[in-house]
């Protein structure tokens, strides 16, 4: 075996391949008359393109200083300013858990030289070649140039100095994003942007306050970021980095499995309390917390042990399945009845802990009493601060807008959706016709009709089909029709991914003498959704881009904001008619979080090796 | 020896599957019809109180919507408003899904291109294109062309292409008073075609000698064209046929529309009932039917009933016309038909030869007109005339992001399939001598196409229902006249339940379609 496997010995070593950039260029650019043709032709759309993008952003009428003035209220629309630390503290809290998940998971491998040096030099190409066609001044020209070739003589040197190792993958990629980081955070202290001004007197304001009393004429001025930006920013940097840092050194040895947990829990509690506690700062009525919210934790946490213990003694069999269904019909049955939300959520929680724990208990019912405290403590808890009023002082109906409120719909509508989806997904694969039924009929309306007409049926038709007496505020509504909308296409993904999993699977754990809720929870379902980590990826990305969807309906989110808001702006500046440079901003903002997530996709794609058999 | 035989225990009812399942769907069935029920009527009676009662009399009453561009800019009816609507979605649907697969078959197989820097700008595309939400793009193109210079005094004449911010206005060719009757002899053309290119098949089959089918196709379609451009006006004599059934279209008694309808829902039900029990017999007689197919079974049977019914109870459902007579629907379905007829009629006169619009359009299938710049009105503002085809901002904001929006996926489909087909083709046409171009064309597209055509589908799909999003930038597709409806009537219901009724049947049109191809492409397997 392995004698057939050596390769004969050479006498000479086979000559290498010729080298070069010219051979290059044969080989990819002119290897026949047509493709050279084609080349001449891409090269002339090239540098039309490259010139009329430089000519558009550098044109001195263009009013980038919409985006720049404007960033608060692109990224958190009217948030009170004494409340930012809420917003930066969200930030922190988010890349804190970036970093240690990056470090614990071991995320990031490493790279050629090779390739790193191509980037480099592909990006002083790119540098010195706008310098070339860009509509700048001979200096700044003649900087870019010099700039663009450091890269390349840079890039240059890297291959040529790592020698024979520069198709080693040696250079470890967090480290360069590391070094990224840090020159990021030193640009934006010495970085000038364009702010706008007006002169009065023969000064220069900038500052809104003042300039929105005085006429004057308006003119741009290169000012740096303010403080009140780059110091959180630098602050929240330098703690990414030492988070990931001390980390990566903390789990250097073993798997850190406890970690990993805590971690995936953090991430979990981190959406729900940032976003209710922190962002919103609900008005914590403690009185009624006393006389509601605790009696009605302690009331089910004790009903909810003495009810799990019982359904999960071995033996009680079928008694326990009889009396789950008992409580989930007392359960919705609360609904006839006037009582505080609190109850009717923590009744239909213990009643589909109580059905589910004879098929999940197992030896002990320990576990299982355990997770229903802390469910019963989560309910109340976020029941608690939800029922209240926000403190956070804004015009508008929520708390925040722009940017933020693209992100938290999108959220919510993924997390939210994706419950639904996977239910939807085992309606339409299962065997019970009239499930089955409902759920194709579901699933083919929803996809059968665009998005904004759900949008429009949740905006318009919403309120005449409610009570009388209850509302649900615009952004519930966006939330709502984005779900149920987007529960259709996840469950399609689903589907896709039951439909894999070979029948020899559910014939084994049918044999184990596994329950069908059983074989769903543990043989087939993780299967499913592992094949389909990609498509749900995708539709991740998909939902992103379709909250901008909501500017139609007229919510603040941040292409309301872009589109809408700043170009309609004329006090204390007036920006009026900017809205290509505000479109294009927001343009480049969705583009970078969509393409990070479809890199995601791809990696995840090559990782699980689905798609290769 | 005896064999024990336990008494068999009746399993007790909580434990028996079957019951247990039926159980939990009739109960889930019931809390959704509940749900429904509830909803509705809390609807009905909000509705009540808000004095707007939910019915369908707008479809046929002056809803006053002002429409900006289509068939007919002022719609009498709200049926016609509606009609408007579609067309205009159709518009973008149709030359959007034509272009975006040239543009996306294109951009796919540059990207697989071997010339670098072809593929790195189809990359770019792509990568760029997609990941920006759709409506960002189209209010991009909106604010872009918005921009362009306006129309002046100066610009007054006839030209071949002009660009404003009024929009795009270039020469093309419209359908003129001989079209249809022209294409009777165009049609008659393809058949004819057909079937002489299926004897040079057989001819090739037969012999061996290329037998160039298509060219022969070609070339009788081209004669029949000709041909008939001259000849049309002899096929004046349909008139009075089309005439005369229109008449007696119209004497038919109402009542002959629910019974059609009732026979042929009930007919087509006692149909596939039938196939069904065909289908799961065996030779020993009936197959074993399971929960499953007995449920199938009731359910088509019972939806055959239901939709008799309902042919009888939507038939005699009266409604005001436009002229203020009240109608029953089955007599206004006996109408729509008769006005076709007259329609038909009316197209094949050959009086139409003799038809002059505005000194513009004369006689003959087709005409070529030239767009024009006009003073108009009494404050001698510069518009595009009549002549020619003028696109207006709307429409080219919708047209252009959806078009380019779904050629970079389908770009990415087109890759996806082109390497799916196994490398030895290309080997083997390579070795046979076929140069890129031809072995791209002739060998790896037509397979390719078998495994690209099923998202391709789904792609067309999205397209269609993107061309809403036209009511961000004011395009009066249907889901904007909708809107519109709804603000001066406050009938969102009925609105709704046509915006669902249009998009489900496009939806099912274009599967239908995609599936129908999908099936005569598949390879036949044992």
């Amino acid at each position: 075996m392995t004698d057939a496997m050596t390769a004969p010995e050479l006498e000479f070593a086979p000559e290498p391949p010729p080298k070069g950039p010219r051979i290059w260029m044969r080989d990819n650019l002119f290897s026949t008359p047509a493709s050279g043709v084609m080349t001449v032709v891409a090269l002339v759309i090239v540098v039309l393109a490259a010139k009329g993008l430089l000519d558009f952003v550098f044109n001195p009428a263009r009013r980038w200083d919409a985006d720049t003035y404007n960033m608060k209220l692109l990224m958190v629309q009217a948030y009170p300013q004494d409340a930012m630390w809420r917003v930066w503290l969200t930030v922190g809290v988010i890349v804190f858990l970036l970093a240690a998940s990056l470090a614990v998971w071991r995320i990031g491998g490493m790279a050629e030289p090779r390739k790193v040096a191509t980037i480099l030099m592909a990006f002083g190409g790119a540098v010195a070649f706008s310098g070339v066609i860009g509509p700048f001044s001979t200096p700044v020209q003649a900087s870019l140039v010099v700039v663009g070739g450091i890269f390349i003589v840079g890039g240059w040197a890297l291959k040529r100095f790592t020698g024979d190792n520069a198709k080693e993958p040696i250079i470890p990629i967090m480290g360069v994003i590391g070094i990224l980081i840090v020159v990021l955070i030193a640009v934006i202290w010495v970085i000038k942007v364009p702010v706008p001004a007006k002169i009065i007197d023969g000064e220069v304001i900038t500052d809104g306050a003042i300039a929105g009393q005085v006429q004057g004429e308006q003119i741009k001025v290169l000012r740096p970021i303010a403080t009140s930006t780059t110091s959180p920013w630098t602050i929240i940097a330098a703690l990414g980095l030492l988070t990931y840092i001390g980390f990566r050194v903390a789990t250097r040895k073993g798997a850190h499995h406890r970690l990993k947990r805590a971690l995936t829990g953090l991430w979990l509690l981190a959406f729900p309390v940032l976003l209710l506690l922190v962002l919103r700062d609900p008005y914590l009525d403690w009185e009624k917390a006393v006389q509601v919210y605790l009696p009605a934790f302690l009331f089910f946490a004790v009903l909810g042990a003495v009810v799990l213990w019982f359904v999960s003694k071995p033996g009680v069999g079928e008694v326990a399945r009889v009396l789950g269904a008992f409580l989930l019909i007392g359960a919705f049955a609360t609904i006839l009845f006037p009582m505080p939300w609190v109850i009717r959520f923590l009744a239909i929680a213990l009643a589909v802990f109580a059905l589910a724990a004879p098929s999940f208990g197992g030896e002990g019912a320990k576990g299982i009493i355990g997770g229903w405290i802390i469910t019963d403590l989560l309910i109340t808890f976020f029941v608690f601060i939800v029922a209240t009023e926000s403190l956070v002082d804004v015009p508008g109906a929520f708390f925040l807008g722009g940017l933020s409120l693209t992100i938290v719909l999108a959220f919510t509508a993924i997390v939210l959706s994706f419950p639904l989806g996977v239910v939807l997904a085992l309606g339409r694969t299962s065997t019970m016709p009239i499930f089955r039924l409902l759920c194709t009929a579901y699933i083919e309306l929803v996809r059968g009709v665009p998005l904004i007409t759900w949008l429009l049926v949740a905006f318009l038709m919403l309120p005449i089909a409610l009570p009388s007496g209850v509302e649900i505020g615009g952004v519930m509504r966006a939330v709502g029709a984005m779900t149920f909308f987007s529960a259709a296409y996840l469950a399609e993904n689903v589907r896709g991914g039951l439909q894999s999993i070979p029948g020899g699977q559910r014939e084994a754990s049918k044999a184990l003498g596994m329950s069908t809720l059983q074989m769903t929870v543990f043989i087939t379902l993780p299967q499913a959704l592992r094949a389909v980590i990609p498509a749900l990826v995708g539709q991740v990305i998909a939902i992103f881009k379709d909250t901008s969807l909501v500017t139609i309906v007229g919510l603040f989110d941040f292409l309301h904001i872009a589109r809408q808001v700043i170009p309609a702006q004329s006090q204390p500046f007036s920006f009026l008619g900017s809205i290509k440079e505000t479109l294009i901003f927001a343009a480049v903002v969705y583009w970078m979080f969509t393409f990070t997530f479809s890199r995601i996709s791809l990696r995840l794609e090559k990782k699980l090796g689905v798609g290769e058999r | 020896m005896t064999v024990q035989v336990r008494e068999t225990q009746k399993t007790p009812l909580w434990r028996n599957a079957t019951v247990l399942k039926w159980t939990a769907q009739l109960v889930v069935l019931v809390a959704v019809i509940a749900l429904f029920v509830t909803l509705g009527s809390r609807a009905a009676s909000n509705f009540e109180q808000s004095d707007v009662s939910f019915g369908w009399e707008w479809l046929s009453n002056p809803t006053g919507v002002q429409i900006f561009e289509g068939i007919d800019t002022s719609p009498d009816s709200g049926a016609r408003a509606l009609m408007v609507g579609i067309v205009n979605t159709l518009r973008v649907a149709i030359s959007g899904i034509l272009v975006a697969t040239l543009l996306g078959t294109l951009i796919g197989i540059a990207k697989l291109s071997k010339n670098w820097i072809v593929n790195k700008l189809a990359t770019v595309y792509i990568e760029t294109i997609r990941n920006i939400p759709l409506l960002v793009q189209i209010f991009f193109w909106s604010a872009l062309a918005v921009s362009l210079p306006s129309l002046v005094a100066a610009d007054v004449g006839v030209y071949w292409f002009k660009v404003s911010n009024k929009g795009f206005a270039f020469a093309w060719i419209f359908t003129d008073g001989g079209f249809w009757p022209w294409m009777v002899f165009v049609a008659a053309g393809f058949l004819v075609g057909r079937y002489v290119s299926k004897r040079r098949k057989r001819y090739q089959e037969e012999t061996g000698n290329l037998g160039h089918g298509g060219r022969y196709m070609a070339a009788v379609i081209v004669v029949f064209a000709v041909v008939g451009w001259f000849a049309w006006p002899i096929l004046g004599f349909m008139q009075p046929v089309f005439d005369a059934i229109a008449k007696a279209v119209d004497n038919l008694p109402p009542i002959v529309v629910p019974i059609v309808f009732a026979a042929l829902a009930i007919v087509l039900s006692a149909l596939w009932i039938r196939n069904f029990f065909e289908s799961r017999r065996t030779p020993a007689g009936f197959g074993k039917m399971t929960d499953d197919d007995w449920f199938r079974i009731i359910f088509i049977g019972l939806s055959g009933l239901v939709l008799a019914f309902l042919a009888f109870r939507i038939s005699a459902y009266e409604i005001e016309t436009v002229a203020g007579d009240i109608k029953s629907v089955a007599e206004l379905l006996i109408l729509t038909i008769g006005n076709f007829f007259r329609w038909l009629a009316h197209s094949f006169s050959t009086d139409n030869a003799n038809t002059v619009i505005e000194g513009i359009r004369s006689g003959g299938p087709l005409v070529f007109e030239r767009p024009e710049v006009l003073l108009q009105g009494a404050a001698k503002i510069p518009q595009y005339g009549p002549t020619g085809m003028v696109v207006t901002i709307p429409f080219f904001a919708i047209w252009t992001g959806v078009t380019l929006y779904t050629a970079a996926f389908i770009a990415e489909i087109v890759r996806g399939g082109i390497l799916a087909v196994p490398k030895g083709q290309t080997e083997a046409s390579m070795a046979l001598g076929f140069k890129r171009g031809r072995y791209l064309r002739e060998v790896i597209l037509p397979q390719a196409f078998r495994i690209i055509l099923p998202p391709l589908g789904n792609q067309y799909l999205n397209l269609f229902k993107n061309t809403s999003l036209g009511l961000a930038v004011a395009y009066a597709d249907i889901v904007a006249v909708g809107t519109t409806i709804i603000n001066q009537t406050g009938q969102s219901l009925p609105v709704v339940i046509v915006w669902m009724a249009f998009f489900l049947t496009g939806s099912l049109l274009i599967s239908a379609v995609v599936n129908r191809y999908n099936r005569k492409l598949q390879l036949v397997e044992r």
